[in-house]
């Protein structure tokens, strides 16, 4: 019998003293297509680079890789130099970064093969190939492709040049280290569907690295769960994950998907807390003319919504589509262009003085980057305080530290928390500080904008279930901006549909998801990767 | 590794050069060894010895402590100019930052303005118009500072104004000028350090070009420039008296360029 394509022989990875990879050991074969699942820190994307041979600096390697039975870890710089981009390729999640913005698409391909093929190859024959690799990542020569630049290409795009790149010279293993995470979930569909038919028509063996159990569901053949360095569950998909026993391979399959929202308040319709009709907003464009004024670029077009108290209402849509812009504006914190958002039934965006700073306390928010959100220099307190600004009479030193300590311990960190500084925290507990601050001027509404898109499955999941909670006991309504529908669907009552600026459709979360009426929503649900060989009772 | 060490030991060396200058700086305000205003025509002209260590000049006055007096002069000029470029500067690039528009445009055009014009020669047209001296002098090098840190803190300013916690603040009901006395300002602090000992190290060079061609700190109050200016005619006989001085200026500048290139390279470190 033949080696195998790939194979992982107790494969140990220490960065300086800590151990990342622990004894792993795998096997890929050609025309086969692996995903090797695991919450960010398991170590997955360091057994990507070790089979490469691509480790940073500081990093040891214990072990064995081999490709057809050739050691890797035995060879010299010069020998894996020609093994990368020729036998092996990979592609990496950030497609803006992996690509030269000063060179053409087109150029950057045939570099690959130039530098593989030395004196051999003259430059037509690069050009040639790299054409042929563009038209097989679907990116044809006959739309100008090859003379683009990266910056004029969309992200999707951008992850295609890095795949045309990892496979133009045809190599027998291709490793995709969360090539899809970065991207939307139409894009994120194709690109994978790309990925599936690249390995299946070329025989290759294709390395699925994911933090995403549906994506790996969706696609793979076998699947490996890592967890602190380690393998703890590995077997053909549909068997593994029909049969999973360990515990934290359990949690990563639920968290995958999160449950819908099962039973929804008991909503007084009558009235509404936030009510938004017929926002516009405008960004002006480039001018074009000295005589001319700038052509305005509308980003919401006359989007209208309303929540009703304790309610969670979730706006989707994909980058681009205004769903940020529009929740800016209803925050009053862009100027509009039309429209109005009355908040506890009266006028928001015209409200000046204590009538602005009562209202303010009752719309807080909570933005994506858990690293962004805080100013570095502030300690927790002073930063969960930071909206008692809204209050008439600002409380006093004893009354702030209690009411910090109470919303603190509402999102489950502890009082003791408050004099450290938000550098000391995980993301999922700035997260968690940033919805105390959120919480302290008690307010009836908050918005969430992709408030856990940035956070790991497992931390998604806890502060999705945090926020059902505080909902529930403090009858908060939230607003929900999400491009992942998993999300919206586990979490909102009401959901809105939004593109191009506009609300295309809207409804009760499980009719919207479960009969789509309008078309963009099709797409979209039709886009978004289900847990696949899963039966959930 | 040894490409980090000796960063740090350019950091630490500029740092230890900085400090002296500004120590004796300070000590020349109180005490030199010799006054260095004093006139001793019988003592002209001596060469280093251990009772004048770096020697006379060509009026007998005691060139060390010329050379002290001269840094408390240099350390005053540079300072108070670096003062007004950040006093007028960073308000102004905070409003750019803030208002932008029609606001922004005024005010980076301005800059423009000032920057168009060779700053050594307008410091030598303003000083020659106003009259000579230390204070016009401070003006005259405080004015080209004002657009570099407008145009610092500007971009520094935009930057920061696209955080999260930014728009949290805004969220709390904070206004734009509050928000940038509370979060901008502070985390803007290594960025103004580092171009402000950039500029102060400019400021040593502009002040001693300024007294070299007779506008700085008028006599008798001692300045590396005019010492120079002084010492030129007498490279033939006394070649120690250009030395001293020249070495001071080096030396200083070098040393704050060390400090400000180490504190940037910590910051982005």
């Amino acid at each position: 019998m033949s080696a195998p394509l790939l194979s992982l022989e107790a494969l140990d990875v220490w960065i300086g003293d800590v151990p990342i990879v622990k004894g792993l050991s795998l096997q890929l074969d050609s025309g086969e297509i692996l995903g090797l699942v695991g919450a960010s820190g398991s170590g997955k994307s360091m057994t990507a680079l070790a089979i490469m041979q691509l480790l940073p600096p500081h990093a040891r390697l214990g072990g064995r890789v081999s490709l057809r039975g050739v050691a890797l870890t035995e060879m010299t710089e010069a020998g894996l130099q020609a093994v990368r981009g020729r036998d092996i390729g990979i592609v990496f999640q950030e497609p803006m970064t992996a690509l030269n913005p000063l060179m053409r698409i087109g150029d950057q391909v045939a570099e690959t093969v130039r530098l593989h093929e030395a004196r051999a190859a003259p430059a037509s024959r690069a050009r040639a190939l790299a054409r042929e690799a563009l038209d097989a990542v679907g990116l044809t020569g006959d739309q100008g492709a090859y003379d683009r630049y990266p910056h004029e290409l969309s992200g999707g795009q951008r992850q295609r040049v890095a795949i045309a790149i990892a496979i133009a010279l045809r190599p027998a293993l291709l490793i995709a280290d969360e090539p899809t995470t970065a991207l939307d979930v139409s894009t994120q569909a194709q690109v994978l569907t790309l990925l599936v038919g690249l390995a299946r028509s070329r025989g290759m063996g294709l390395l699925l690295v994911s933090h995403d159990l549906a994506v790996i569901s969706q696609v793979t053949d076998r699947v490996a769960v890592m967890h602190e360095g380690a393998i703890v569950e590995q077997g053909a998909t549909a068997e593994t994950l029909l049969h999973l026993r360990h515990p934290y391979a359990r949690a990563l399959l639920a968290a995958a998907e999160p449950a819908p929202k099962r039973h929804s308040p008991a909503v007084d319709t009558a009235s509404a807390v936030l009510e938004v009709q017929g926002i516009v907003r405008d960004y002006a464009g480039r001018r074009r003319s000295l005589w001319h004024a700038a052509p305005a670029f509308r980003a919401v077009d006359a989007a209208s919504l309303s929540i009703h108290p304790g309610e969670t209402v979730g706006l989707v849509g994909e980058s681009g589509s205004g769903k940020s812009s529009l929740l800016r504006a209803i925050l009053g914190l862009e100027r509009t262009q039309g429209g109005q958002v009355r908040l506890l039934g009266e006028s928001f965006l015209t409200a000046r003085g204590p009538d602005l700073r009562r209202l303010r306390r009752s719309i807080q928010a909570v933005f994506q980057d858990p690293y962004g959100s805080f100013d570095p220099q502030w300690s927790v307190d002073r930063l969960i305080a930071e909206p008692f600004h809204l209050m008439d009479v600002r409380p006093g030193a004893a009354e702030r530290q209690r009411k910090v300590a109470t919303v603190l311990e509402q999102v489950g960190l502890s009082s003791a928390d408050a004099r450290r500084h938000p550098h000391e925290f995980s993301g999922g507990q700035r997260q968690r500080i940033a919805i105390a601050r959120a919480l302290i001027t008690e307010p009836a509404v908050i918005a969430f904008d992709e408030a856990v898109s940035a956070l790991d499955v497992l931390v998604r999941a806890q502060i999705l279930e945090l926020l059902a909670e505080l909902a529930e006991r403090l009858k908060l309504a939230y607003l929900f901006v999400s491009h992942d529908l998993n999300v919206i669907r586990a979490i909102a009552d009401r959901v809105y549909v939004m593109q191009h600026g506009r609300i295309v459709e809207q409804g009760v979360t499980a009719t919207v998801f479960e009969s789509p009426q309008h078309a963009y929503t099709q797409r979209l649900i039709a886009a978004t990767p289900r847990l696949r060989h899963v039966h959930r009772e | 590794m040894t490409r980090a060490s000796s960063r740090g030991v350019g950091f630490a060396l500029g740092t230890v050069i900085t400090v002296c200058f500004i120590a004796i700086a300070v000590v020349a305000q109180f005490w030199t060894p010799f006054d260095p205003q004093a006139l001793a025509i019988l003592d002209k002209l001596q060469p280093p010895s251990p009772h004048h260590w770096f020697g006379t000049d060509q009026l007998g006055r005691d060139v060390l402590s010329m050379i002290m007096a001269g840094a408390r002069n240099s350390v005053g000029v540079a300072l108070l100019s670096v003062a007004i470029g950040l006093l007028i500067g960073v308000p102004a690039g905070l409003l750019a930052a803030v208002r932008g528009g029609v606001v922004d445009d005024l005010i980076m055009r301005g800059n423009d303005l000032v920057f168009a014009f060779p700053s050594l020669l307008l410091a030598i047209l303003i000083t020659a118009v106003f009259g000579p001296g230390a204070v016009n002098a401070i003006i005259a090098i405080g004015i080209f500072n004002i657009p570099v840190f407008a145009r610092v803190t500007r971009g520094g300013a935009l930057d920061l104004w696209n955080r999260d916690y930014i728009l949290a603040a805004r969220v709390a009901g904070k206004r734009p000028l509050r928000i940038s006395f509370e979060h901008i300002l502070p985390n803007l602090v290594g960025l103004l350090v580092v171009q402000g000992t950039i500029q102060f190290s400019l400021g040593v060079i502009a002040e001693a070009g300024l007294s070299y061609v007779g506008l700085g700190a008028q006599p008798p109050i001692p300045s590396w420039g005019r010492m120079l200016n002084e010492a030129q005619t007498l490279t033939a006989l006394a070649p120690s008296l250009a030395l001293f001085p020249g070495f001071a200026i080096v030396l200083f500048v070098l040393g704050l360029n060390m400090l400000g290139d180490g504190l940037r390279r910590r910051r982005s470190a």
